[in-house]
């Protein structure tokens, strides 16, 4: 449905120096997807998608819609953003003030230069979608009346008026309360599934990401870092910088002696001992290869007297729980191991130890992860 | 376990609180504030007191009091005069306003909405018509549109006429003239307006496939709607109550407004007939508060329209294409018109020994001997130092007294919000009905007070208090309570955080304030004329006097020599802002 390549926009400040921007983005979206850009801020992420819009111009690149060029660099193509048939909500939600529900949702049917729509056609529509949104008995009231997440369903049901080919979102719920940012998360994933729309979605939040998307492109410094399912992201990340952005990770750094296959299993020597890992990508002897094993994967016990050694499927470590911290629905432990760095394990489950105990750890090789790049 | 009810401790109870205190309560206030109330008042009350008085009473040779009658109010009722000059002051205030608004709204967009170049220096205008005396440029406008004039010079040529075609001592003059006055003030509120938009609305409407002209007919011209009213209404008043322009344009045209009424029933009626001033001033003074009241309605519903949203998103810069040479060059007309050509003319009357139109006999005439006579005769010399007095004497005094009640005020320190009423009730006095006030109470007054500088200075103060207070506000206001509180837990005494904390901070803003109350105090006209006696001749009054008695000449060299004095003062608080961080803006 849409693809993106090449995208490059530099931004420099009033005194000429280099500032963020994009540099050299690449992807390509189904229809009915709903895709993520996620990333910290300055990543680029706002940039690519308001490249998409048309709000910003980049300096090199070619976007294509449904096999509509909307840019193109080369041939210097730049299709005005109110021809371009995209739908978005914006951060602020930008509702006008004074104008009614009806008529802020109306708006794109209004000025359409496509299609002349009568009013009869215009009710309808327009019923029918701030129905679907939630907000069918605010319909007449004036639109300074709306709280903010009564807003942002307004945003979204004028961004879906005209049934766009895209809908582009950005970082819609960053200013909803907690609760109601749960809550919203849901409704958008159900009405982007109930209409079928292709979706963009921005945002720096991760667990919001990994929620509701069907593919997630995680960004850094103006490239994507790693492109995939939710899944894929999470389970299987492929640099540090996606280790550490999704989820909380441990991180050990050790040794690589021999060649590795894409997605096979070798050894790492590190400080804390040998660890089987998996290989997403293939790699050659190394002197700092990043092993990442997600907190939540490892088992703790208290040690039974004989330290347990790695075995063909799982990796073990020893070492004295520092901490335990309760929090409800899950149970935190920092363990110092035997090289004085602390591994933090997650458990839903309380176990019988105390700070100062000796403790064995166990982890699947297949989920402890080495990883090549920064 | 049981616990035994303890005896309460007769010093832990709470007396009820009788009516009596709580009443006492609620009407006390800080000695700080008390002193500055009374300060205030002993300021305000005299000059309302005495003008209600001058209405109601018949005025002795002397300026003292004489018998009650209600005859002025009944004059003034049946006095068709009155009647008309209160049509001709409304259609003259709506067309300014319609004038000044066209011009001020081209602007604003232009610079703040759009990637045209030069678009920056616009700001230039409006720091450069702050140092034109008022006199001197309805004058200038006067000579440009006049009968010996280089527009009617024009005409004639092009109609092949030997008359002038135009009159500009008319209705329409007085329009045309205030409102190209009055441009470089709307452009500067406008411009806010237009800058506090947030982008997202205009990219919502194209992102919904509106087009650049939809987008701008139903989403930014509606969003800007109220706060134009706004404006209009603002300039409106500012125009009914103007005096300027209707004494200079108008009364030679014979057309009269309110305002000149008042002034010719002091300086042109012998006796002087204070009952009609008192009565017409009064009349006028009620309109204009009806008016502010319908103001302020107004531009607090602007306000809900107007979103900041703190994000640092910038309204949306359109890109005009190759249109945008056009309206750099509507920039630099519009330039011309509202400084180029006062300058201009005023410069080249300056140089000539007897006003006549440019030919090539005039500019072999051009000589120095007007300006000789500025620097050289001894009252023009005085009139200019009467005025630098009075603009610093003024400012000096404005700055930190509305810096200190404002302080009180935004501290909330118990009674300080009469302090910032009181400061700003002089703003429903139109100048001429102020000066129509202080006359009387110098005239009452011992000590010879009347004619003299320091006169005018007292009545200066109070006129330019609410200009002073709306500066220092917004400056105390910037300065976050927390900062004095750090310094209240760190040690300082109260004196000490105001010294050393407050002041360094609210300084910019108290420079700007001393800059501006500074140009406007000697900038006006209208009250002063009625106050200055000839020890205490000021530049503005002057100009007037030397128009009136055709000394057009004279008038144009000190008019320029004054603007090159206020164009360095001004210039000068430029840089020194601009090193500091400030904006004018």
């Amino acid at each position: 449905m849409l693809k993106v390549e090449g995208l490059k926009k530099q931004y420099t400040s009033h005194d000429g120096t280099p500032g963020g921007g994009v540099f050299g983005v690449d992807f390509e979206i189904k229809e009915g997807e709903l895709f993520t850009l996620l990333g910290p801020s300055g990543c680029g992420k706002t940039t690519t998608l308001r490249s998409i819009a048309g709000l910003e111009t980049p300096q090199l690149g070619r976007i294509t819609l449904d096999g509509r060029e909307l840019f193109h660099s080369g041939k210097r193509l730049n299709v005005p953003m109110y021809e371009r048939d995209i739908g978005m909500v914006f951060q602020s939600y930008a509702i006008w003030p004074h104008m009614s529900v009806f008529e802020n949702a109306a708006y794109p049917l209004k000025v359409s230069r496509t299609r002349k729509f009568s009013a009869q056609e215009i009710t309808q529509k327009v019923t029918r979608v701030l129905e679907m949104v939630g907000l069918g008995e605010f319909i007449r009231r004036p639109s300074t009346q709306l709280s903010g997440g009564q807003q942002q369903r307004l945003a979204l049901a004028r961004a879906l008026t005209r049934e766009p080919q895209l809908l582009l979102l950005d970082e819609p719920l960053s200013n909803l309360d907690a609760q109601l940012r749960e809550q919203m998360r849901s409704e958008l994933k159900r009405l982007q599934r109930e209409t079928g729309v292709t979706a963009i979605y921005v945002t720096h939040d991760q667990s919001e990401a990994l929620a509701i998307s069907d593919r997630i492109a995680v960004m850094n410094e103006g490239l994507i870092a790693q492109l995939g399912t939710p899944k894929d992201i999470y389970n299987r990340p492929t640099s540090e910088f996606v280790a550490h952005f999704i989820g909380r990770t441990n991180l050990l750094h050790g040794e690589l002696t021999r060649d590795v296959a894409p997605s096979d299993m070798e050894t790492v020597t590190t400080p804390l001992g040998a660890l089987r890992c998996f290989f997403p990508t293939g790699a050659a002897p190394k002197r700092d290869v990043a092993v990442v094993v997600r907190p939540e994967h490892i088992e703790l016990r208290k040690s039974e007297g004989q330290s347990g050694a790695m075995t063909a499927t799982d990796n073990v470590l020893t070492g004295k729980l520092a901490s335990e911290v309760y929090l409800g629905e899950i149970v935190e432990y920092v363990v110092t191991a035997t090289n004085g760095s602390e591994l933090l394990v997650r458990t839903p489950l309380p176990q019988p130890v105390n700070p100062g105990d000796s403790v064995t750890l166990r982890f699947a090789a297949e989920r402890t992860i080495a990883l090549i790049e920064r | 376990m049981t616990t035994t009810p303890r005896a309460h401790d007769p010093s832990l109870t709470v007396a009820p609180i009788g009516g009596l205190t709580r009443l006492r309560e609620a009407l006390s206030v800080s000695p700080a504030v008390a002193v500055l109330v009374v300060i205030l008042l002993a300021l305000l009350l005299p000059p309302t007191i005495y003008l209600i008085e001058t209405s109601f009473y018949t005025t002795k040779f002397d300026g003292s009091f004489d018998q009650f009658t209600l005859q002025f109010y009944t004059e003034l009722f049946t006095n068709p005069r009155f009647f008309r000059n209160l049509v001709n002051a409304s259609i003259y205030a709506v067309g300014s306003a319609m004038v000044a608004l066209t011009l001020g709204v081209l602007q604003a967009w232009i610079v703040e909405r759009t990637n045209t170049p030069l678009r920056n220096y616009v700001f230039l205008i409006s720091i450069i018509s702050l140092g034109i005396p008022s006199v001197l440029y309805t004058v200038s406008f006067l000579l440009i549109l006049g009968k010996a004039g280089p527009v009617n010079q024009i005409l004639m040529w092009a109609f092949d006429s030997a008359t002038p075609i135009i009159n500009v001592y008319s209705l329409w003059g007085m329009i045309i003239i205030e409102g190209i006055d009055f441009s470089p003030l709307a452009f500067l509120l406008l411009s806010s307006v237009f800058r506090s938009n947030d982008a997202s609305f205009e990219e919502a409407s194209m992102m919904s496939g509106a087009g650049i002209s939809q987008t701008f007919r139903h989403i930014t011209l509606k969003l800007a709607i109220p706060g134009i009213l706004a404006l209009l209404i603002l300039i409106f008043i500012r125009a009914f109550e103007s005096f300027e322009t209707p004494a200079l344009v108008g009364r030679p045209g014979n057309v009269h407004v309110l305002t000149t009424d008042i002034y010719e029933s002091i300086q042109a009626s012998v006796p002087p007939n204070y009952g009609q001033a008192g009565s017409f001033s009064i009349a006028l003074l009620l309109i204009v508060v009806i008016m502010l009241f319908w103001y302020n309605k107004l531009s607090r519903h602007a306000e809900k329209y107007q979103t900041i949203t703190g994000k640092g998103f910038r309204p949306r810069v359109m890109d005009l294409g190759r249109w945008r040479f056009f309206t750099s060059g509507l920039l630099v007309l519009m330039f011309i018109i509202i400084i180029g050509m006062p300058v201009g003319i005023v410069l080249y009357a300056s140089f000539l020994p007897y006003y006549e139109g440019l030919t090539e006999k005039s500019m072999g005439l051009m000589t120095w001997a007007n300006y000789l006579q500025v620097f050289k005769s001894g009252s023009f010399k005085g009139s200019i130092s009467n005025t630098l007095i009075l603009g610093a004497a003024t400012a000096t005094v404005v700055g930190p007294f509305t810096a200190l009640c404002a302080w009180l005020a935004v501290r909330r320190y118990r009674g300080g919000w009469l302090l910032d009423q009181l400061s700003t009730m002089p703003l429903i006095f139109p100048a001429i009905v102020m000066g129509v006030a202080f006359l009387h109470v110098f005239l009452q007054m011992p000590f010879g007070l009347y004619g003299s500088l320091l006169s005018v200075i007292i009545a200066s103060t109070v006129r330019f208090l609410p200009y002073g207070m709306r500066y220092s506000y917004a400056g105390v206001l910037q300065v976050h309570r927390e900062l004095e509180e750090a310094s209240a837990i760190s040690g300082a005494r109260q004196i000490t955080t105001f010294l050393r904390i407050v002041i360094p901070l609210v300084a910019p803003a108290l420079i700007t304030c001393w800059l501006f109350v500074f140009l406007l105090s000697v900038k006006a006209v209208a009250m002063q004329i009625l106050l200055v006696g000839p020890n205490s001749q000021v530049v503005a009054v002057t100009l007037f006097d030397l128009w009136e008695n055709g000394q057009v000449t004279e008038l144009a060299a000190m008019g320029v020599s004054w603007m090159a004095l206020m164009t360095v003062v001004s210039t000068t608080f430029y840089i020194i802002a601009r090193r500091y961080g400030l904006s004018i803006r």
